[in-house]
């Protein structure tokens, strides 16, 4: 059994977006819809005064509101892999965006419309990708919700090889954001195994998750400025 | 334009009298037992609440059941304008439709959707320690 | 040409010399200006002075964008992008590693001919001093055991593959082409003192000198060349105390300071990490609005308190007015500046013609940034411009 989680350093990011740059280009991002932000917040005041950086994505939670209420509606769009990983289904998602309202950290983009990268142009080649070239996460649609995906084309190519276990080692089967960040303020990896660098790295440094009183017990775990608790 | 605002009000409101032949004064914020009541009347389908799953204000089931149906103000959940600048929420920048009446912070959510709580359940209790 | 001042040996205030070439020494009038690589003109302080200077000339611009410069250019040949292209790429050493490496091209999509390289190849050829481009090459690549030999033309991969055995010393180039990288970490003796006692120490050894030393001897630089330019069109007394090898009162107080009473503010630029100042970057769409949606435009920082006095809320417009022009830009108040500071990234507000208008947002701060040496290290000065803060 794998329970795949992420670890954000607080501590060590320093804001410079290097993991939604790696996101937007793995994952083809288009405009208004993106599936890893930055959230950046000055404290204390002149003269001491410091910023936190907080990058936001899908926290993959173990009760995920979302599925939730889109079961509830009949629409089950929604799913939670063996791995953990929240994946929404394009094809029976209706755009109800009842999704992007019960979650806690506003994941979930509804994509109004889809805009080309160099707005009021035409789309790039790499936008223009047929979608029978793209993994099904990428089959970018008008009108439906989209969110991080752990980067599952990658996982899944681990699953299918029967490398679970080289998850969040080795580059190919590691989430892109995860690969590039120049201070190594960001680990994934297995939970289930006490050895794994995530489950090392949580109990060491008391990563903890966001909005814990939402009961959704994220799969994503923070570092916090001042620690937990 | 006010008239026309006006009487879509009274139509609202009336039918809401109408329809839930419950003790709810006019003009008095319900109970929570009356809410509750009128909860489990909207998921058993006794209170319709149209079949447009979305968040449209006027249309969508989401401001039928919050707005017309339970009758909860505008501010209740819609709060100003802006986050805070620490508020943690992925799409907080994204631009916001100018008819609407403001940002809303989910907390507010927690109180009816909760475990326990009067609505439909979509988060659990919370796992602070 | 020699002054203005230049910094990072890229002569960023040369190009204004054209417009008063009598002031700066100079018995000609420059006809032509050849630029590589650079969209120095935008990215300087005064930076329209130097457009009055590239409207005076005949310009050349290679460039892989049609930035600024390439637009006041009357000829422009178009560069191959570094992924298109072979390079020696060393980059920085740290203390602790040396290392080398190249680059080489992995596509070349609109199909270009030539590079950077092969133009300037190309145009010592066709002006007869190849031989001589060559041995000036040898000299400032420092070729020794791997030099190009006069009397044939080189290519660009194989300019790269001498520069590659001269650096890895002699190390095969299919080495390069399979790993791209050789290097080797640094012992600590190596690092700090590896050579420094046979060089400096016992008597009738030079001496090595400490910065405040150097800068005597930069001052007499100065004076020589100014006297032998027969310059003008400079301030020998702002060099003498930028120079001064001690600390004075002075450097404390930048010169703006003492000459712009009634300018309250001093205005300082800095780089945003989305961007930096090439066309290159204001063209992409992932740095830009995709990173968030404040990465499309610089702000004017203003430290809150200060904003508060002035009744400036945050995102308000604002104007900053300087003695050189006066541009309007979107207010960020900010605990982290001083109060008498405002701050503005500077590598927004695009003006090519050529440049969609996504590229254009933000404001050009160069182009009010006033044109000096910096007081303490000689230097052109980006951080010291004195200017007003007012509600647009």
């Amino acid at each position: 059994m794998s329970r795949l989680v992420r670890v954000i350093d607080m501590q060590r990011c320093m804001g410079c977006r290097a993991c939604i740059a790696a996101c937007h280009v793995e994952n083809h991002f288009t405009p208004g819809a993106p599936w890893n932000v930055m959230i950046e917040n000055e404290i204390g005041v002149y003269p001491d005064v410091r910023m936190t950086f907080t990058t936001m994505n899908c926290m993959h939670c173990e009760d995920p509101p979302c599925k939730t209420v889109c079961d509830a509606i009949g629409v089950n769009a929604i799913s939670k892999n063996e791995l953990g990983v929240v994946l929404i289904d394009y094809e029976r998602c209706i755009g109800c965006r009842y999704c992007a309202s019960v979650c806690p950290y506003g994941v979930p983009q509804f994509n109004e419309k889809l805009e080309s990268l160099y707005p009021g142009q035409a789309q790039t080649a790499y936008e223009a990708i047929p979608d029978e070239q793209r993994d099904p996460l990428h089959r970018k649609k008008a009108a439906v919700v989209e969110k991080c995906t752990f980067c599952w084309h990658k996982l899944e190519k681990a699953v299918t090889a029967g490398k679970i276990d080289r998850i969040g080692k080795d580059p190919e089967y590691t989430p892109s954001c995860d690969l590039v960040c120049p201070v190594n303020a960001r680990l994934f990896g297995d939970l289930d195994d006490a050895q794994s660098n995530v489950s090392r790295y949580i109990g060491k440094k008391k990563a903890a998750q966001l909005k814990k009183e939402y009961g959704t017990r994220p799969q994503v775990y923070y570092v916090l400025e001042g620690g937990d608790y | 334009m006010l008239r026309s605002v006006m009487i879509l009000k009274l139509v609202v409101l009336s039918s809401f009298i109408l329809s839930n032949a419950m003790a709810v004064e006019a003009g008095k914020p319900p109970t929570h037992r009356e809410l509750a009541r009128l909860a489990e009347k909207i998921r058993s389908g006794e209170i319709d609440v149209g079949k447009d799953y979305s968040v449209n204000e006027k249309t969508g089931r989401f401001h039928i059941i919050h707005a017309d149906k339970l009758m909860l103000d505008c501010s209740n959940c819609h709060r100003g304008e802006t986050y805070r600048k620490d508020y943690l929420l992925v799409g907080k920048d994204e631009p916001y439709p100018a008819r609407a009446k403001g940002r809303y912070q989910r907390s507010v959510c927690l109180g009816c959707h909760q475990r326990g709580g009067i609505a439909t359940r979509w988060y659990n209790s919370s796992t602070e320690p | 040409m020699f002054f203005p001042h230049a910094t990072h040996n890229i002569a960023q205030q040369v190009g204004v010399s054209p417009n008063h070439p009598g002031r700066y020494g100079l018995d000609y009038e420059p006809e032509m200006q050849i630029f590589y690589g650079t969209n120095r003109p935008f990215s300087t302080a005064n930076a329209r002075e130097q457009f009055k200077a590239l409207a005076k000339t005949y310009n050349v611009a290679i460039d892989i964008v049609l930035s600024e410069t390439a637009s006041m250019a009357d000829i422009v040949l178009p560069d191959l992008t570094y992924l298109e292209s072979w390079h020696l790429s060393p980059t920085r050493y740290t203390p602790y590693s040396k290392h080398t490496a190249i680059r080489q091209p992995v596509a070349n999509v609109y199909n270009l001919p030539h590079d950077a390289y092969s133009i300037l190849w190309e145009l010592a050829s066709r002006l007869g001093i190849r031989d001589e481009y060559i041995r000036q090459i040898n000299r400032k690549w420092k070729l020794k055991k791997h030099p190009l030999k006069p009397g044939r033309d080189y290519t660009a991969r194989e300019a790269v593959e001498h520069l590659w055995r001269e650096k890895s010393k002699g190390k095969d180039f299919d080495y390069a082409l399979e790993h791209a990288f050789t290097g080797k970490k640094r012992p600590a003796k190596d690092t700090y003192l590896k050579g420094v006692e046979a060089k400096f120490k016992g008597p009738d050894q030079p001496k090595m000198h400490f910065y405040a030393e150097q800068l005597v001897g930069s001052l007499d630089k100065v004076r020589q060349t100014v006297k032998a330019q027969r310059i003008r069109e400079l301030d020998l007394d702002d060099y003498k105390r930028a120079m001064a090898p001690l600390p004075e009162k002075a450097h404390a107080f930048p010169a703006p300071h003492l000459e712009a009473s009634r300018y309250p503010f001093y205005l300082i630029t800095y780089k945003r990490m989305y961007r930096n100042q090439s066309g290159n970057t204001a063209l992409n769409p992932i740095l830009n609005h995709a990173l968030g949606h404040d990465t499309n435009e610089n702000f004017v920082v203003i430290n809150r308190a200060t904003a508060h006095r002035q009744k400036i809320e945050d995102g308000a417009m604002v104007v900053i007015e300087t003695r050189v022009g006066k541009l309007q830009g979107k207010a960020k108040l900010s605990e982290g500046i001083r109060p008498d500071t405002l701050a503005v990234s500077y590598h927004y507000g695009q003006q090519s013609l050529a440049f969609p208008d996504s590229a254009k947002q933000g404001i050009w701060i160069n182009s009010i940034l006033e044109s000096h040496p910096d007081v303490v290290s000689g230097m052109e000065s980006f951080n010291d411009s004195k200017c007003k803060l007012y509600k647009a």
